[in-house]
């Protein structure tokens, strides 16, 4: 489980996340959702502290971070529990797709490398890149670097997995690949929060919607609350503007 | 006529005069790894922006290049064991300073001023690598030290390795100074050898012959070192030909 209370994060004078309150049990999937620039990617990216939130406390099971004292160990905790699937793949453009998902693993969790191997190309077979384990990155495509991205992530058994957009700089063709594999880890009863804009795969797959305005959560439900009968005025015209292809009853 | 210049000599003497050459390697390749040390901390320092370290390395590295190589080796050799005399005055100690073997001037000052330049290429090599790759080992939870020794240094090796490689060629070539630290490497064993017959036309002939091999075999070394670090451009995709086509044109 992960509990965030009270969540501030400016940029100088810039107050990118209000006072964000949002608990996330065991294998669920919440999908945040809202305009570009409401701070949906700046609050993921303060749960591993990749930004440095102001204040509020962040918890992961029963251990609690009050942010404005967070040591470099709590960082580490935090991080090593966690992990981040990025908008732009993010890879190590010098290591091999198998590489890259045995990083982690070797580097951090201290498996030895023949372990770390197998439990790589486990995860690539997984995400349907059994032929592409010694590819690097550059000889991949878009969407084969995500799910490569999507393995390392897996491969850590991390107590949630943050996507953070993870097809918006996809061709629209390989969007699917790439939505798919989420869709089976979400499946396995993984813990996830995801920051995406592809508003019917996000009703599909997600166990609570979190509509995001200027740094606080403004509306929060099960996807059909949300998407079928917004309750915020925000709400429906972001809504209204996405136009979701079904917004009707079956 | 008499003969003015001895072309046998100039090759019948180099066997002579490189057993002088492992001294002139030794030499230049100690001072390169102390100096890539120093060159390391120095870029890490201006890097980090450390207070109060900041200032010093900045004026060291202002020193080390604004003097000229000759100066700093004269500096070095009258003010070690000054300052070991006034070590020996202030705290009763007993250095020897007849003692220092000559070639640690050497060192030290070949080492301090290559550092110089070094930081600089290091600290470029090293602001240039993708920021998205130090980010995903932040997000995996290594350390700040894992990240500079996995991610940050390996990238920024491919980087500054040409620039590097020039800086050694450099230092070999520099190594002729070091006579005046009364260090007997190949360029002042040349000029002793010379003084029994006078041909030091012709031994500078033989001299400027070694050090140019030397010179292109270290250039080879090089370049097949940065073509074997990168790894990921080694390889034509054969299966996508327009990555091929890429590749070519590159």
């Amino acid at each position: 489980m992960i509990q965030i209370k009270g969540l501030h994060k400016k940029f100088g004078k810039h107050h990118v996340v209000k006072d964000v309150n949002l608990t996330v049990e065991d294998g669920q999937v919440i999908a945040i959702i809202g305009p570009s620039g409401s701070g949906k990617s700046t609050l993921l990216r303060c749960i591993d502290f990749l930004e440095t939130p102001q204040s509020g406390v962040i918890a992961l099971d029963d251990f609690t971070v009050d942010v404005t004292k967070a040591s470099k160990r709590d960082i580490l905790y935090l991080r090593r529990n966690t992990a981040m699937v990025f908008q732009q793949f993010n890879l190590l453009k010098y290591k091999t797709a198998v590489e890259n998902v045995m990083e982690g693993l070797v580097t951090v969790q201290k498996m030895n490398e023949k372990e770390a191997r197998v439990t790589a190309n486990t995860y690539l077979d997984h995400v349907g890149l059994h032929d592409r384990k010694d590819y690097y990155p550059r000889e991949l495509s878009g969407g084969q670097q995500q799910r490569v991205g999507i393995a390392r992530a897996l491969a850590l058994n991390p107590k949630v997995i943050l996507f953070d957009e993870p097809t918006s700089a996809l061709d629209p063709e390989m969007v699917g690949e790439v939505l798919a594999v989420i869709r089976a880890a979400a499946k396995e009863g993984r813990t996830m929060i995801i920051v995406s804009h592809e508003m019917s795969f996000v009703r599909e797959i997600a166990d609570r919607v979190v509509f995001f305005e200027e740094g606080s959560i403004v509306e929060e439900g099960t996807p059909e609350e949300v998407f079928r009968q917004p309750k915020n005025e925000r709400t429906k015209q972001f809504l209204a503007r996405v136009n979701l292809p079904f917004n009707y009853e079956i | 006529m008499p003969k003015l210049f001895d072309f046998e000599l100039v090759f019948s003497q180099i066997p002579e005069i490189l057993r002088y050459l492992p001294i002139t390697l030794e030499i230049a390749f100690i001072s390169m790894i102390l100096s890539l040390l120093i060159g390391l901390a120095t870029a890490l320092i201006k890097i980090k922006q450390i207070p109060v370290l900041r200032r010093i390395s900045a004026f060291y590295v202002s020193f080390m290049r604004g003097t000229p190589i000759i100066v700093q080796l004269y500096l070095t050799f009258y003010a070690v064991p000054m300052v070991l005399q006034y070590i020996n005055y202030y705290y009763g100690t007993n250095y020897n300073t007849n003692s220092i073997p000559p070639i640690l001037f050497v060192l030290l000052t070949f080492a301090l001023n290559e550092g110089a330049y070094n930081s600089e290429s290091i600290r470029a090599a090293i602001q240039s690598v993708d920021r998205g790759g130090i980010e995903a080992g932040h997000a995996m939870g290594m350390t700040t030290f894992q990240t500079l020794r996995r991610i940050i240094l390996p990238e920024a090796l491919i980087v500054a390795l040409p620039t590097l490689g020039n800086s050694l060629i450099g230092l070999i070539k520099g190594t002729s100074l070091a006579f005046v630290c009364s260090v007997v490497e190949m360029t002042a064993a040349g000029k002793l050898l010379a003084s029994r017959n006078f041909r030091f036309f012709e031994m500078y002939v033989s001299l400027a012959i070694i050090y140019w091999v030397v010179t292109i075999v270290l250039e080879r070394l090089m370049a097949h070192w940065e073509k074997r670090l990168k790894v990921n451009e080694r390889r034509l995709p054969v299966d996508d030909p327009n990555q091929r086509l890429a590749q070519e044109i590159r």
